[in-house]
């Protein structure tokens, strides 16, 4: 291969490069917070059946916190993370349970979809329906519309 | 023999197989296999915004912040006028009414059927109500502590063959001193590809 040919396929390799990180930067999140937090979260300990590791790269899940609101409420809140580069949609549901662990019938309970950006951190947030509502549960899905 | 009735049996597979094929299936209405429709609102959008609305107004519960007037007695709300905006012919119970199921389980909000935008939704009980107040075995109508209005407008978008529309739900909780205690907005937003003829 002569010294015109390696330049040609050089260049070519470094232009792709800079392309590729372009796309890929326009679809990832940079972030930035006090590196030392006010709040004081209420983290939980889980329990995690990850049956889907598509899914579990593009909803990570990092971490519940949960907290009875001075009404009595429960309430949950689960950090999500996309670990790919890419946006990815998926849906969720919380479902919740009372005390003797029945679950609270709702009528407009639906999958709800999101979409998160490539590396972006969200928050799924929900309340509890009544204040007999303790336990929760948050379905994860691969989005299919 | 054996051979004929094979064949017989094999024959008439086709006219089995159509017999019991069916176009028609039940889905759930909460699941994911239901339609989507890029130019109306579906049955899921309406479950979806009522689902936010109910829980921004149960974060406004959990906060202590939508009081009743009667000291440990619910909260009661009327339902005032919802505007339909949109190109679409609906039904605006489709949304408020899951909202009101909701508030109800929670056991903090009632609504009343015997007073509301429009008209009574309830002509019977608000006849016995009338009754048992004028005969001293009621206490007659209960004030609202707050009304439910809301609107839902909608917004096309097409950039070349995608055409995209958004239905945008907005509702205000207004207590009795006429201020909006409560408000929110849920905006739905769908794509398509439209296709070579018509929009």
């Amino acid at each position: 291969m002569n010294r015109s040919t390696l330049d040609f396929f050089t260049a070519r390799f470094w232009g792709l490069m800079v392309l590729y990180v372009f796309v890929l930067g326009c679809n990832t999140v940079n972030t930035v917070a006090p590196s030392e937090p006010v709040a004081n979260k209420q983290m939980i300990s889980d329990k995690r059946v990850l049956p889907d590791p598509i899914l579990g790269s593009r909803a990570q899940i990092l971490g519940v916190n949960e907290t009875v609101t001075p009404g009595g409420f429960a309430k949950v809140q689960v950090e999500i993370r996309n670990a790919t580069s890419r946006p990815k949609h998926f849906e969720y549901l919380f479902e919740w349970f009372d005390i003797d662990g029945n679950l609270v019938q709702s009528s407009s309970k639906v999958y709800q979809v999101r979409e998160i950006l490539g590396k972006e951190t969200i928050f799924l947030t929900s309340i509890a329906p009544t204040q007999n509502a303790k336990d929760f549960r948050l379905k994860l899905t691969r989005a299919k519309r | 023999m054996r051979q004929v009735k094979k064949f017989i049996a094999i024959g008439m597979l086709p006219v089995w197989l159509v017999g019991c094929a069916t176009s028609s299936t039940y889905v759930d209405p909460n699941g994911q296999r239901t339609v989507v429709n890029v130019g109306k609102i579906n049955i899921q959008d309406f479950s979806t915004a009522a689902d936010a609305f109910i829980q921004t107004i149960l974060g406004k519960l959990a906060e202590g912040q939508l009081q009743s007037s009667e000291p440990g007695e619910p909260a009661v709300m009327a339902i005032s006028r919802i505007s339909n905006n949109t190109t679409a012919h609906l039904d605006t119970d489709q949304l408020v009414k899951k909202m009101r199921i909701e508030l109800n389980r929670s056991g903090k909000i009632l609504t009343t059927t015997t007073l509301g935008y429009g008209g009574v939704e309830d002509p019977l009980a608000k006849e016995t109500q009338e009754y048992l107040a004028m005969t001293g075995r009621g206490s007659g109508q209960r004030l609202p502590d707050y009304t439910l209005t809301g609107k839902i407008l909608e917004d096309y978008a097409r950039d070349g063959r995608t055409k995209q529309v958004s239905y945008i739900f907005q509702m205000s909780l207004t207590d009795q001193a006429g201020l909006a205690i409560w408000e929110d907005e849920k905006i739905i937003t769908k794509q398509g590809k439209s296709g070579a003829v018509g929009w």
